[in-house]
This record gives C-alpha cells, sequence and structure tokens, in this order.
C-alpha cells in the first residue's frame, strides 16, 4: 500500500505571535508547527495517530533563519537549515564543534530541508512511537522500548515513563557550548539554558516529552555565547554506517587548554539518553589534567560510570562502550 | 578492443550498458510511472481512468478473522475487495491463494493483506483503508523453526508444520527434509584427529528491499487481461493469472513495465521476489471488479507482506581433520524457518556444504518448518546460499583456528577443484561429474592478488595495528548451485534486407544489465562486431515465447544458447540463398557467421558481408532456437574471496578496506556488466554481514523496520578502498561460448569472507550470527581484550 500525508491545512502564520495565538486556538491536539518538515511530515506519512493533527502552522516564513554575530557570541534562528549552519563561516570560526555536530545530522539532502530549531525539538526515533505502538508519547501508557527492542533508541542512564533517547546531533554539542534558547509563547518570551530546555521526561500541556517547550509555544533562536580564548573543542559521532543514521552514542566536548592543563571541561553525550547527557563526573576528571591517551580513556570511563543500561528486553549494554568510545575520540579530536 | 580476440564482440571491455542514459536521466518508464497516456485509455473518470489499490494490513502474526466490515468505506464511494468476493480458491494451498484471507480464515503472519480497497487517488485509498474495520480474534504464533518442529509444538497446519507433502518451488517439489549421506561420517569422526563442534550458526530475515517498489497494473477488455507490472518472468505471471481467474492463457498478456522492446521493458531491480504476483493477483481482480484500470503498489512499509524472503536458517555443524589438515567428516543439522507458506528444506545451502572440499564422510539433515514469521521461504539472490556459504565456511575456519593452520592453505589443501590433467570434479552426492570448475586457478588468482601471503599474521594476531584500528583478513570459498542452466530455453533472431537485427527472448533485464548482455549475445550468435543493428524485444507475453524468468544467474546462458541456436536455424534457411552467390559450388552447409560476413569455413575468403547477404531477403527471416533441460550434469559456479577489514576497536565500527573476488566466469560477455556484478553484490554482502535485517517486536511479533532508515543497507560510504574482480575463463562445455551465470555467486561467501577477517582483526573471536551487529562488534572486542589479545 502506498503511504500518504493525510489531509491536513496548511496555515502560513505572519508572525511569531500570529503562530502562538494559532497553535492556542487550534489545541494541542489539533496543530502543530511546520518548518523543515523532515520529521513531523514521516510520523504523519507512518499514521502516528497522537502526532497527525489537523492543521499545520508554516513559520518558515518568519524570518528566522538567520546567522548573525554580535560581541557576545553567534545568534542563529531556529528555522535556519542546518546545511547553513554547517557552512557558515561565523559558526566556524566561533563554534566550530557545532558545525561539526550538525554536519553529521543525516544525510546532505535532509540536512539541507531540515532545520537547526528542528534537529533540537526533533520527536524520537524510537521503533515502537514510529510504528504507531500506543506508547507515551502516542496517547498509550507503556514504554515498550524499555521491555522490548531497545538495542539501538533507548536509554543508557535510566529514565522514567518513555525512555528513548533524545537522537539529535545538534543539542549536545550547543549544550557543551553553553548556548541558549529564546522560546516565546503566550506569557511571553524566555531565554534559558540547554539543561534547563532539556530537563527530562514529564507532561508538557499533555505531551509526554522530554523537553520544555509548551505545544503552543516556539523556540525561536540560539545564542551560542563566544568561547574563553584557549577553549578546544571536539565532536564524535558514533553510527553504524557512514551516513543517514542518528547516533548511537555520541559526544561533545569543550575545555579551556590555555593554563596547559584543562579547565572549563564541558562533556555531553548525545544519543544515550533522554536528554544530552552531561557527564560531570567525567567534566570533573578532565579538569585540571594535561591530555594524553590516558587521559582520553579515563574520561571515556568516567563519562559512563554511572550508566545503567537496560536489561529488560533486549538489552542496551554494548553501548555503553560506543559512549566511552565516542569521549576518547572527540578528546583526541580536540581543536 | 584493446587485445585480438577470437570473438566478434563478447568480451569487448569497452562496451557500455544500453539503457543508461534512459535509466539515469528518468526516462525510462517503470510500472509504478505507467500512466493513461502509455497504454491508450483517455483517462476520463470511470473507464478511462486509473484507480488505484490498497490493502488493510492485519497486525499480528496469527488470527482469526472475525468479522469483515467495508460498509463504510463503500458508503464512502470507494470499491473495497475481500477474500469471500475472490474467484474461489483453497485458502494457503499455493502462494496466491494466501493473496486475500477470508471471513474465518485464519492469518499467518503479520502484516498480511486482509481486504483491498480501490479509490481515484492515492490518499484516498489511505482514507478508503482506514474506514475498513476488521475484527480478529489474536492466536498463539510460532515464529523459530525448531519451536514449530518440537514435540508438542502448536500445529499451524493439520498436517503439521514440516508437511510431508513437501513444498512447491520454483524447482518444482520439494521434499520437506532431506538427508544426504556419504561415508560413515561417525566413525570417520570418532577416528579424526581434531573435532570442531557441534557449532551453531544462524542468519537472519531479510527482505529483499529493491529500489523499486512492486508495482502493477491491471486492465480488464472483453474477458481478456492485460498486466503491465514489476516482474521478472511475464510468462509465468501470465500463466498463473490465466490458472487463477480460469481464463485461457492467450488471453492473458504481461510485461514487464511497457515491454515491447528494451526501453520498455524496465525493472528497478529483481531480487526473487519479482518472479510471484500475489499483488498482480488482486490488482486484477480490483481490475475486474470496478471495470476499470486499476494500479497497485506496495510501499516500502509493505513491501514484505507479499513477498519471499531470505529465510532465517540455522546450522549445527561439526567437522573432523587430521593433524595434516585433511578433512575427514562433516555433519549437520538444518533448520530452514519458511515462513507461512511454501519454503526450502536448504537443500541448496546443504550442497555447498559437501561440494565445498573433499570430504569424504558426510551426513546432513536438512529440516523445513512453517512459523509465523513472515510470508514465504522462496527466492531471494541466490536463495539460501548466502547462508550456506556462512555456514561452512565459518565452520572450515573455526577449524583451521583449532589446527592452529593457515586457513587459506587447509581450504586450498582439500579444495575440491579440477584435478591435475584439469578434469572437472565430481559432485559426491549425485556422483556425476562438474560441467567445469575454476578451482584452484581461480584461488590462486585471488591468494596472488590480495596478497595472502603477505598480509596473514597466524592465529590471534590481528593483520595490522594502528592506535585503536585493528585490521584482520580472511578467506571464503566459493561453490555455488546458481549460474547454470535451469530448464530450457527459447529465443528467436530475426534479420530484415537492411541488415538489422530483431532478437527476442521471453526474458527481462532485471536491473543489473541484461538487455546489454542479450544484446552482445545475439551479436556474437550472428558473427557481429557491433550491436548498434540489434534490438531487443523482450519483457512482453504478446511478442516473445517463454524461455523460464530472469533468476538463478540463469539468464546470460539461457539467452546465448537459445540465439546461438536461433542463429543456427537463420543459417539453415539464408545460407541457401546466399551461397548461390559465392563461388561456384559453395555448398551452404559449410557457410558461418563472423566478423561481419557469412563465409564457407572450409574457405574463409569465399564470403559476403552480413548487411550484403541480408539484401538478398525479400522480407525478414526469423530463426528459432529451443533448447531442452540438460540432465546427467552438475554444473557449480566456483570461486575464491578475500576480506580485508579494519575494525575501531573504541567504537566497534566496521569498514571493509580490500575486497578481492575470483569467479569462474567461464567466459566473459559484458565485461564491464561482469564488473558492476562483483560490485553490487559486494555491497549487498556487506550489507548482509553488518546491518539488513527484518526485525519483529519480541512481545507482539509486530514489524519494527518496515523502512529503509532502520532495514539498513550498505550505502555507499561503505564502498571498500580497494575491489578486485578477477575472473577466471574456464570455458565450460555445456554454456554458450563457456559464459556460465555470476549475478548470484557474486554474493555468495561475502559474509563469511568479512566475517572470518573480523575474527582475525579480534583475536580469533568467532561471529557466528548474521547479521554481526554493532552489539556483536562489542562483543567481540571485549572478549580480545579478556583474552590479552587486544
Amino acid at each position: 500500500m502506498r503511504t500518504e500525508v493525510p489531509k491536513f491545512g496548511l496555515v502560513q502564520a505572519q508572525s511569531v505571535q500570529d503562530a502562538i495565538n494559532l497553535l492556542s486556538k487550534y489545541g494541542a491536539g489539533n496543530a502543530r508547527i511546520i518548518s523543515g518538515g523532515t520529521d513531523i511530515i514521516s510520523r504523519m506519512k507512518n499514521g502516528i495517530a497522537a502526532h497527525t493533527p489537523n492543521y499545520l502552522i508554516d513559520i518558515s516564513g518568519l524570518g528566522l533563519n538567520y546567522i548573525k554575530q554580535d560581541s557576545g557570541g553567534v545568534h542563529i534562528g531556529a528555522t535556519t537549515a542546518n546545511s547553513d549552519v554547517v557552512n557558515s563561516s561565523v559558526v566556524n570560526t566561533a563554534a566550530p564543534l557545532l558545525a561539526s555536530a550538525v554536519g553529521s545530522i543525516a544525510t546532505l539532502q535532509l540536512r539541507n530541508n531540515s532545520t537547526i530549531g528542528g534537529d533540537v525539538l526533533q520527536e524520537v526515533w524510537c521503533p515502537y512511537l514510529r510504528n504507531n505502538y500506543d506508547c507515551w508519547r502516542n496517547g498509550g501508557n507503556v514504554c515498550y522500548g524499555a521491555i522490548g527492542d531497545n538495542r539501538y533508541y533507548h536509554s543508557i542512564f535510566g529514565g522514567r515513563l518513555c525512555y528513548a533517547v533524545h537522537a539529535g546531533d545538534a543539542a549536545p554539542a550547543m549544550s557543551a557550548l553553553g548556548a541558549q534558547a529564546t522560546i516565546q509563547g503566550p506569557l511571553g518570551s524566555r531565554t534559558i539554558s540547554m539543561d534547563q530546555l532539556f530537563p527530562g521526561i514529564s507532561v508538557v500541556g499533555g505531551r509526554v516529552q522530554e523537553h520544555t517547550v509548551d505545544y503552543n509555544e516556539i523556540l525561536t533562536e540560539f545564542y551560542i555565547p563566544n568561547q574563553p580564548k584557549g577553549t578546544k573543542s571536539g565532536w564524535y559521532k558514533v553510527r553504524d554506517r557512514g551516513t543517514w543514521d542518528f547516533a548511537l552514542a555520541s559526544a561533545a566536548v569543550t575545555v579551556n587548554m590555555s593554563s596547559g592543563a584543562a579547565s572549563n571541561a564541558s562533556v555531553v553525550l548525545g544519543g544515550v539518553d533522554v536528554v544530552p547527557h552531561r557527564a560531570s563526573a567525567a567534566e570533573s576528571y578532565l579538569n585540571g589534567k594535561s591530555m594524553s591517551e590516558d587521559v582520553y580513556s579515563g574520561a571515556g570511563a568516567a563519562a559512563v560510570q554511572d550508566a545503567t543500561p537496560l536489561t529488560y528486553g533486549i538489552g542496551n549494554a554494548y553501548r555503553v562502550e560506543l559512549a566511552k568510545g565516542a569521549v576518547i575520540n572527540a578528546l583526541r579530536a580536540l581543536a | 578492443m584493446s587485445t585480438p580476440s577470437k570473438f566478434n564482440i563478447i568480451g569487448n571491455p569497452n562496451i557500455n550498458r544500453r539503457d543508461i542514459t534512459r535509466k539515469v536521466t528518468g526516462a525510462a518508464v517503470y510500472a509504478w510511472d505507467i500512466n493513461p497516456e502509455h497504454i491508450g485509455v483517455d483517462g476520463t473518470v470511470g473507464s478511462g481512468s486509473i484507480a488505484y489499490l490498497g490493502v488493510v494490513t492485519c497486525p499480528y502474526p496469527r488470527a482469526k478473522i472475525l468479522k469483515i466490515d467495508t460498509s463504510a468505506a463503500e458508503a464512502a464511494g470507494f470499491v473495497t475487495l475481500t477474500g469471500d468476493q475472490m474467484p474461489p480458491y483453497s485458502y494457503l494451498s499455493s502462494r496466491n491463494s494466501l493473496a486475500l484471507p477470508r471471513t474465518s480464515d485464519i492469518t499467518m503472519y503479520p502484516g498480511q493483506p486482509v481486504v483491498a480497497v480501490a479509490a481515484l487517488t492515492t490518499d484516498q485509498v489511505e482514507d478508503a483503508a482506514r474506514l475498513v474495520t476488521v475484527e480478529y480474534e489474536p492466536l498463539p504464533y510460532i515464529l523459530e523453526a525448531e519451536e514449530a518442529l518440537a514435540p508438542g509444538a502448536l500445529q499451524l497446519y493439520n498436517g503439521g508444520n514440516s508437511p510431508a507433502g513437501g513444498y512447491t518451488n520454483e524447482n518444482g517439489i520439494a521434499p520437506s527434509t532431506i538427508n544426504i549421506k556419504f561415508g560413515d561420517a561417525d566413525a570417520a569422526m570418532a577416528k579424526a584427529d581434531v573435532v570442531v563442534g557441534p557449532l551453531v550458526y544462524e542468519t537472519q530475515h531479510e527482505q529483499h528491499y529493491e529500489f523499486e517498489p512492486y508495482a502493477a497494473v491491471a486492465q480488464w477488455t472483453n474477458g481478456s487481461l492485460r498486466v503491465w507490472s514489476s516482474n521478472q518472468w511475464a510468462h509465468n505471471e501470465a500463466s498463473s493469472l490465466a490458472a487463477f481467474f480460469g481464463v485461457p492463457v492467450n488471453n492473458v498478456t504481461v510485461s514487464t513495465a511497457l515491454g515491447g522492446n528494451e526501453g520498455g521493458g524496465v525493472l528497478g531491480n529483481g531480487l526473487g521476489d519479482k518472479i510471484y504476483q500475489e499483488l498482480e493477483v488482486v490488482t486484477a481482480a480490483m481490475a475486474q471488479k470496478t471495470g476499470t484500470v486499476v494500479k497497485g503498489a506496495l510501499m516500502r512499509n509493505n513491501q514484505a507482506i507479499w513477498a519471499s524472503a531470505r529465510f532465517p536458517m540455522k546450522s549445527y555443524m561439526t567437522i573432523g581433520a587430521m593433524k595434516d589438515g585433511t578433512m575427514t567428516a562433516l555433519k549437520a543439522t538444518v533448520y530452514t524457518n519458511c515462513g507461512a507458506i511454501g519454503g526450502s528444506n536448504g537443500d541448496d545451502a546443504i550442497s555447498d556444504f559437501y561440494n565445498m572440499y573433499n570430504i569424504p564422510n558426510v551426513n546432513i539433515v536438512g529440516n523445513s518448518a512453517n512459523t509465523n514469521r513472515y510470508h514465504s521461504a522462496g527466492a531471494m539472490r541466490d536463495v539460501g546460499e548466502s547462508q550456506g556459504h556462512f555456514f561452512i565456511e565459518s565452520l572450515v575456519d573455526e577449524l583451521a583456528q583449532k589446527l592452529n593452520m593457515d586457513p587459506a592453505a587447509l581450504r586450498r589443501q582439500n579444495l575440491r577443484g579440477n584435478d591435475a590433467s584439469g578434469n572437472p570434479p565430481v559432485d559426491p552426492n549425485v556422483n556425476q561429474p562438474y560441467s567445469s570448475s575454476a578451482q584452484p586457478a581461480a584461488f590462486d588468482k585471488a591468494a596472488t592478488a590480495f596478497g595472502w601471503s603477505q598480509k596473514w599474521q597466524g592465529w590471534g594476531k590481528s593483520s595490522q595495528v594502528n592506535g585503536p584500528l585493528r585490521r584482520g583478513v580472511g578467506i571464503a570459498n566459493l561453490n555455488g548451485a546458481k549460474g547454470g542452466i535451469i530448464g530450457f530455453g527459447a529465443g528467436q533472431l530475426q534479420v530484415s534486407p537492411d541488415g538489422s537485427v530483431q532478437a527476442f527472448t521471453g526474458l527481462t533485464d532485471h536491473g543489473a544489465g541484461g538487455n546489454t548482455t542479450f544484446a552482445l549475445e545475439a551479436a556474437e550468435a550472428l558473427g557481429l562486431t557491433s550491436f548498434d543493428n540489434v534490438t531487443m524485444v523482450m519483457s512482453d507475453t504478446s511478442l516473445t515465447t517463454d524461455t523460464i524468468g530472469t533468476f538463478g544467474s540463469r539468464s546470460t546462458r539461457a539467452c546465448g544458447l537459445a540465439f546461438i541456436a536461433a542463429a543456427r536455424d537463420l543459417g539453415r534457411q539464408w545460407f541457401p540463398i546466399v551461397a548461390p552467390k559465392l563461388a561456384p559450388n559453395t555448398d551452404p552447409k559449410n557457410l558461418v557467421f563472423g566478423n561481419n560476413m557469412i563465409f564457407d569455413k572450409t574457405n574463409p575468403s569465399n564470403g559476403i558481408s552480413f548487411t550484403a547477404a541480408a539484401a538478398l531477403l525479400t522480407s525478414p527471416m526469423k530463426g528459432s532456437g529451443f533448447f531442452p533441460d540438460p540432465n546427467n550434469v552438475t554444473e557449480r559456479t566456483t570461486g575464491t574471496k578475500f576480506a580485508e577489514v579494519e575494525v575501531n576497536t573504541e567504537t566497534g565500527a566496521v569498514r571493509v578496506v580490500h575486497f578481492t573476488s575470483s569467479i569462474g566466469i567461464g567466459r566473459v560477455i559484458f565485461a564491464k556488466g561482469a564488473e558492476s556484478q562483483v560490485r553490487g553484490g559486494l555491497f549487498m554482502g556487506i550489507g548482509e554481514t553488518l546491518y539488513q535485517e527484518l526485525y519483529l517486536d519480541p512481545t507482539t511479533g509486530r514489524h519494527l523496520n518496515p523502512n529503509f532508515h532502520d532495514f539498513r543497507i550498505a550505502t555507499i560510504m561503505e564502498a571498500p578502498d580497494q575491489v578486485d574482480a578477477l575472473w577466471i575463463e574456464q570455458n565450460d562445455p555445456v554454456a554458450p561460448w563457456g559464459a556460465v551465470g555470476i549475478g548470484e555467486p557474486v554474493l555468495m561467501a561475502v559474509a563469511p569472507a568479512i566475517a572470518n577477517a573480523l575474527s582475525n582483526a579480534l583475536g580469533g573471536y568467532r561471529f557466528r550470527t548474521l547479521p554481526i551487529s554493532r552489539e556483536d562488534i562489542v562483543a567481540g572486542i571485549q572478549w580480545a581484550r579478556a583474552n590479552g589479545t587486544l
């Protein structure tokens, strides 16, 4: 059977405020925003019940595609195409870590169409959700992944309710870079850290999700602060094949080496937890140390020391090793 | 031509694919692309329009259909079709009877279609499907073959889970169990110095997932059926449709896409699944019911529901040998998971076990079992021999490890190949000689090109260490049952007075360059050094005669033999017209085609150009060629493959660095096409070894990855740095110009070569299950670390 996108109404929002009003007016189950469309369209095409709204509010024409630099850092509009981020000389100079991470998203064709905001707020790629099982994110009250096939897309750091990992590549890099996100909603605008954006699984506006953006809110901008002089960064993504796949594990690292020894280390894992996973033990381990192969391995081990892979269902302990390998390779790539 | 050849055109290294431009420019019309203008209807709603087919599928592995309610869909103006409305048939009696079950029937696999719907647009089809409700009673189910055959197992069929009557497959009736036995395996095993096993090897369930999904367009006109579809065997499809609908076969016309000539008969690859026709049966039934043209297609998420599959196999293997490496005994018990209907007792895989090496004592049992895992065991590029090669060539590698012998040397020592005077080896089961073998020449050529003796460092030693990167090398021999003739062949060659040639074959080009190969064969048979004036007419039952389909790596051989016979028949008619124009008393029986001439083989200067000879004709002249199914000959395709892999021991990432393939092709016909087959087979092999698996949720038995994202195939990023495509032209005597088929042999032995190389990279850890996932690689790394080899 051919799989078609069900009929929907496409509404061109005139402004961010207009989009917020429309989302509020239509209600949580009835409308979602669209920009690049690479995720929401595939969910609708696959007939995921709770992800098939009657209306899509198009925010791609609201002037949110920009990369601007000011004295403090770089502003990136949420609907900026991922390939524009990868190719931006501003980003490559000020935050090469982000350019590397975004450059490893999916495929070139998908990076051309998808947006940076869409990558950060993407829905999980859990096979149960994507096959329309009635899981937490699809109107049900069970996590099939926690007890079933959790080899690829479920947490090795525990969880509650939904155990599916945040699969994006941009968010771990932004988290390591200390980025902030601006969210506009009916109550106004707020600018928060990535840790605040991703507190973990909770129910937000009736939806089970890992981030705090409500159904009638719009993430409009990321701000990447300038990194202190002497900061080095590295990105490494472990995936099954050389392209296309989500991370089996990834690592984004920033560390200041101006004194010769590490300081202000930031180590964030992707693809292994329901949110970008800050590996605090690895950060503490690194601070004060000179870089060496032994230190890379020590940091890798520290990053996964509190891992609790799933033991129900098929299990995913092997990805603990991969997360460790991602950290080692990200550190080796520091530049 | 770069080198002088005794042939007119075959083997010319400069020949390019004839269809490449229309394929890369998008001009080729595939079955799904067929629109009203292609088939002569005017597009008006009603009789002139094309309606679209959709299906409602059962999510459960096994369920009783309690009630089918199509009233809402009908009330909304859609057409629905249930099994109750199909022509009468005995459910589960054949593949096509499985097309749509009826109320109170029991569905047999997850995703089984239950109701068909039709609408005027593809998105309305989705709406129509959503309006159909089916009530099921989910029933217990079986997913594994051994479980199905265990005492007290749930009985899926009244006759048990391994029907005593056997299965009908494309080769006829195959028994449901098989026992190959010669010598005394138990006694030899008891006397062996070293016994390895029983070891358990397993392979996965895979679907074909060609880039072109299945599609069919069906039209009924006054009791005659016309079908344009994605198929590898149009004539068989016409016979099946005629039988199902109870009409004479001459009232059914089937083509591959638009068919008719080589530009019309395009197929976006057919890896075996496109010899079946469930989709066509239901599409035609819907066309009959609606009275309009109906187009049906199965998109990615449903591509497994009416398809055969790479069947999961499990094998318990034991091998015995003497200290000097002489193999003495082989025992195996094989389980084939045949899915809901039809299948295999593993005979193809088992034939690989006992043919590969000179092992005098063999006892192998093959068991088949029906399960609720998937539709049916059946054709998928090499039908069981990817699995068979993985089993035997993994086991032999483990024997080399136990003996602490160079695994290449052990294989070379025991290899079943030509004897010292070049006589081909004997198939030890049927006790008849091979038509030809490329061994041991293929082995030696590959070993030298790969540089095995420089790369192999011994057991437990990676071939190269570079920080966290470990390289390993592996070898696997090829001895496969595909590439032979399989049945009869037929074809026709027609020459026109202007010297142009039409070549007729019932075969289709399933995407691998067959139309180029076939045109080369037509030109060669007629002694032409160019095929520019040769037009292929193929892929269409109204224009060609059946020559059995394009599968089993048979088409190069089948087409060439038919065209050689057709050229002979053409000469019988044409040469008596030509002879009077040559030297006095020229005997037409001495005339032959060659070098763009028709000439006297007793006096080559006594000849006339092909074009001038054609001008002697007053109307087109056609020669018909036929050859019968040859008996009393064992046809095996032989060769050797080497792989060098690199494992990142921190991330488990695997890269195939270098791959050497050496195959006894008999004779190269289409040189670039043959090399392209090696690369294509290698890509598919890399995918099957490392990624590809269609998996079910362990608790509900439902599909979890019916899509190209999670059913991972190798991408261009997985391309090895170096691929060597080597050939042995051993000139097979029962093949046209000596050429045997290699479309499936290019895939066989890829998996064990890579698996053995991975083992070498990781200190001797063994990978006994396909695919070798990242999780398995990590287990190997941890094992090697624990054993001090990493």
